[in-house]
């Protein structure tokens, strides 16, 4: 009688509901995962009925591997640009947004746009304002009278990297400003009140009023953000595919080139895990350490 | 909203349906996988001669095979039966020694196709001893240069290496880009460096390298490499090179903004489509080296291949051959499709009429193979082709020098050769 | 105020001027895309719109998107609601375990798991098919987080007192719950429409038979190789903007106040 009153409150049935879903999850994503694992201790060229087992060799030739060091701190590059163009971008308008009178409708879809157009076509887009000759950069650059400063973008060993991510973070923004802005429509507007009556100014209220508030937000924001930015791959694939000669390579794009490109599908995989790994790592100590410091 | 939903799914499943009655109708489907939209053209005249063909047409592009896409798609046997790929080591000979083409041989003997190819077109698509597509067009590659702009400030067509540089820089005096390149796509990089290499160290000592014990790092290329990345660094072609893609590059061309690009004869369908108001022309870049006469690079295109999971090998091979070996098909191939097929033209007489003068030049240098280079980046498989590609990336943004460069290559090559991927 | 005003208008130039540098450009023709980029067409060469649609097939490549968009979209609306519900509502055994499990899936990058996918869909028969791209594109996890949270919010006396009224599990969750969660599920249904839409890389590798191959993919036709013809690519991008355009207008709404619902409150 106890056994079956203690079943009955495991509340098994649950799983009934979570069944399509976990069915979907494990076929297409957690099994190509397990095999993803295996293939990493294994040298393949993906179409030869023959691989060849090199246990660790493809994580110990990881360790070693120049251009991984390269792309891994252009991610982490990526991800301090991405910070301040694209949370930055998406927090300002959000809270701009949300303290209009009016109009806040028509702004909200307006500057959500850029995140409706896929990929390719705003690296396409992206890709005709930095040409050197007639781009809008580089006229713009001109017609100020800074012309010196005017140079190929996307082949600039120094700026290809940044010229992607800047381009990135006008598609992306949008989709973190949705995100605040939701976050903001949950503060409570009495705190605004008080603030006034303390006298505090614009600036102080965004500090400590707004900010505070949206707390829970910011940290599933910014880990969303963290996530893509080690994961960043479509815009650099199709503005400069991680060159010139490596400067704006990143993992998935080396990962890419390396399972597809150059046919080594046992060290792309090592290398895919071992992104996975990190980006799991980062993540949850970023969480962690939100949680801890919220007071 | 309820209705509204009702409607689309039947719609889908309508859609859906449809779509596989098609293929229910007792024709023979072959998927072809194509490159220039004049194949469209040749499709339709074969499949009104030939009602019980449905030819299931797609096009392809390089991403296929360097992204493994066609591969995968060949193994799991979807993929196309016919398909039109580079005839070279780094391509049809990989997807040839894994198996996944139909070898030739026999049709080759039946179609008479053995006595017909220019024999020395037959050695790309041939490996480990078999046959595996057939030469599809021939294109050579090299400086394609703005007659006009040339005319204009009086320059003739250099002999001597040192009178192309003299006229480069006499082009960005005048304000012209001289030489415009668009390396931020991999493909354009591989035109200008081969055109280079084989202006420095000759088709004898690429043969060398190709089929021998030759290096890339040896002095005679590491002389081109060096030549090419000099005439970056002055500016003579342009620095921002690597942020041009081809198309923004040949832009740059047609907007008379530079004066000339290292290009391939392909560029026809492209001129002749939209610029043939516009007088271009093509020179062979001098020779570097000493002992060098001074060629076009390129040699074979495309070719095309079969399928070896191919359910209909006896009607692909008979739709093949109606392109190549017919007057109609050949007619197509010159007039529509701009490209010159590596077998004598049935009927030439009559064709020549409806050629542009490039091409008709192309057919006369094409009895004489002597006359063209090795266009490298066909003959690399793909591990050495990526390094090939970045490498020169590198060389042309004076990121590396032209030692380092040619040396990363070499050991990717040597890195193939113990693999066993260089062919022989 | 103003102040507010002001930069919300620069940014909204910031957002949409890119986009409508391709519009201009796509009424011109390819010599004056080059010589005249910033400046009106000439002449507006609408026959540009006509023959993308026509010579890129657009009109196939726009319905093969539809096939996979909508059902890989009502997929995952129902799959990610069931899902939802039951972790956000009921306490049952593993539910934080295996709630852990779906969102490790957020972290993992599409090219860990991209071969063997491939694989899997070859040995499933679903290459070349438009199931095998969007089966694999319904268990998400971000809806079944999203759902999750929305579900949470809803007082638990709802529930309760539906089941004193004898109801059962699944009823109370079709009709009390589901009709209740239009908010969460309109957001969900851009972010899954416009997912799928613009997608590229997965069709692309699943898919190489041109006839059902979607618009992204299709695309890339007016990028030859060897030829890329940008008054026929401009027109067919802005062409290809319009249903999710269309889509996000018909939902949008419902957009804001789903994601409010759904992804924030902890």
């Amino acid at each position: 009688m106890d056994l079956k009153r203690k079943l009955r409150r495991l509340n098994l049935w649950a799983y009934l509901f979570i069944i399509p879903a976990l069915t979907f999850y494990s076929v297409f994503t957690l099994r190509p995962l397990t095999q993803s694992i295996i293939l990493s201790f294994y040298d393949w060229d993906g179409f030869n009925p023959v691989k060849r087992f090199v246990s660790f060799a493809n994580y110990i030739e990881a360790l070693s591997d120049l251009v991984l060091g390269l792309a891994l701190l252009n991610n982490i590059k990526w991800v301090l640009i991405s910070i301040i163009l694209s949370q930055g971008t998406a927090l300002l308008l959000a809270v701009l947004i949300s303290r209009c009178i009016i109009g806040q409708s028509f702004f909200r879809s307006v500057l959500f746009f850029p995140n409706m157009l896929s990929p390719m076509i705003a690296a396409l887009i992206w890709g005709r304002i930095y040409d050197p000759l007639i781009g809008f950069v580089n006229t713009f650059l001109k017609s100020i009278g800074y012309g010196h400063l005017a140079r190929g973008w996307l082949g600039s060993p120094e700026w290809a990297l940044i010229a992607v991510c800047i381009a990135n973070s006008w598609r992306a923004y949008g989709y973190y400003m949705v995100l605040y802005l939701a976050g903001l429509q949950s503060v409570d507007p009495t705190l605004y009140d008080a603030a006034k009556v303390d006298g505090a100014n614009g600036w102080q209220e965004f500090w400590y009023v707004t900010l505070p508030s949206i707390r829970s937000t910011t940290t599933l924001v910014l880990s969303l953000a963290l996530i893509n930015s080690l994961m960043t791959f479509d815009m650099v694939w199709g503005m400069t595919q991680g060159g010139p000669f490596h400067r704006s390579e990143v993992l998935s794009t080396l990962i890419y080139k390396t399972a597809f490109a150059s046919n080594r599908v046992g060290y792309g995989c090592a290398l895919s895990l071992m992104q996975a790994i990190l980006i799991f790592t980062i993540t949850i100590l970023f969480i962690r350490i939100r949680e801890r410091s919220e007071g | 909203m309820r209705r509204s939903f009702k409607v689309l799914s039947l719609l889908l499943v309508i859609l859906i349906g449809m779509s596989s009655i098609s293929s229910a109708y007792g024709q023979k489907v072959i998927k072809f996988a194509y490159e220039g939209e004049w194949m469209l053209e040749f499709f339709k005249w074969y499949t009104q001669k030939n009602p019980d063909i449905k030819i299931e047409a797609s096009p392809i592009t390089l991403e296929d095979v360097d992204t493994g896409a066609l591969q995968l798609a060949l193994v799991g046997g979807t993929g196309p039966d016919i398909m039109q790929i580079d005839a070279a080591p780094g391509r049809m000979g990989m997807l040839a020694l894994a198996g996944l083409l139909y070898p030739l041989d026999e049709f080759y003997a039946k179609y008479g196709w053995d006595k017909k190819f220019f024999p020395w077109t037959l050695r790309s698509v041939t490996y480990n001893g078999k046959k595996y597509g057939l030469p599809s067009e021939v294109e050579y590659i090299g400086p394609f240069y703005n007659k006009n702009i040339f005319k204009k400030l009086g320059l003739n067509i250099p002999k001597t290496y040192e009178e192309f540089k003299n006229l480069l820089s006499k082009l960005k005096s005048a304000g012209y880009i001289p030489v415009t390149q668009g390396t931020r796509d991999p493909t354009p990089r591989g035109h200008i460096y081969a055109n280079f290499i084989e202006a420095s160290a000759g088709k004898i000592r690429v043969e060398r390298l190709l089929y021998g014990n030759g290096r890339w790092d040896s002095p005679e290329f590491n002389l081109g490499a060096k030549e090419l990345q000099e005439l970056v660094r002055s500016d003579l072609v342009y620095k921002e090179c690597n942020s041009l893609k081809y198309s923004e590059s040949n832009n740059l061309l047609w907007t008379e903004k530079a004066a000339m690009t290292f290009m391939g004869t392909w560029i026809l369908y492209e001129y002749l489509k939209e610029y043939s108001k516009m007088d271009f022309g093509y020179f062979i870049l001098p020779p570097i080296g000493k002992d060098v006469p001074g060629r076009f690079t390129g040699g074979l295109g495309s070719g095309y291949a079969i399928s070896a999971k191919t359910k209909y090998p006896e009607e692909c091979v008979r739709i093949l051959d109606a392109l190549f070996n017919t007057p109609e098909g050949q007619k197509m191939m010159l007039t529509v499709g701009k490209v010159v097929p590596p077998l004598p033209i049935l009927d030439f007489s009559k064709v020549k009429k409806d050629l542009h003068p490039l091409q008709i030049d192309v057919i006369q240098k094409l009895k004489d193979p002597k006359g063209i280079g090795y266009n490298l980046s066909v003959y690399v498989p793909t591990t050495v082709k990526n390094v090939y590609y970045e490498n020169i990336q590198g060389l042309m943004g004076l990121m590396i020098s032209p030692e380092e460069c040619n040396r990363n290559i070499q050991k990717e090559w040597e890195r193939a050769k113990a693999a066993g991927l260089i062919l022989k | 105020m103003r102040l507010i005003f002001i930069i919300l208008l620069i940014y909204t130039l910031i957002a949409l001027i890119p986009f409508s540098w391709v519009v201009l450009n796509s009424f011109k023709n390819n010599t004056e895309i080059f010589s005249n980029p910033f400046g009106f067409p000439k002449q507006f060469l609408f026959n540009n719109y006509t023959e993308a649609w026509v010579t890129g097939k657009l009109m196939q490549y726009m319905i093969n998107s539809f096939i996979i968009a909508i059902p890989t979209t009502l997929g995952t609306l129902m799959v990610s609601s069931l899902a939802g519900y039951a972790f956000g509502r009921i306490n049952f055994w593993g539910d934080t375990l295996v709630f852990s499990i779906f969102l490790f899936g957020l972290m993992i990058p599409f090219e860990a798991i991209m071969i063997p996918l491939y694989f899997i869909l070859k040995g499933l028969g679903l290459l070349e098919s438009y199931a095998g791209v969007i089966i694999p594109g319904i268990g998400g996890p971000f809806g079944i987080f999203l759902m999750r949270n929305f579900f949470r919010q809803i007082p638990l006396e709802l529930s309760d007192s539906a089941r004193i009224d004898g109801c059962g599990e699944f009823k109370i969750f079709l009709y009390i719950m589901l009709p209740l969660a239009k908010p969460a599920l309109s957001a969900l249904a851009i972010f899954s429409f416009m997912g799928s839409w613009n997608s590229f890389l997965f069709p692309y590798i699943v898919i190489t038979n041109d006839a059902k191959r979607p618009l992204q993919v299709g695309l890339l036709n007016f990028q030859q190789r060897f030829y890329t013809d940008y008054r026929l690519l401009f027109a067919a991008i802005v062409l290809s903007m319009i249903p999710v355009i269309f889509f996000y207008v018909l939902f949008h709404r419902q957009f804001i106040q789903g994601i409010a619902s759904g992804a924030l409150k902890e």
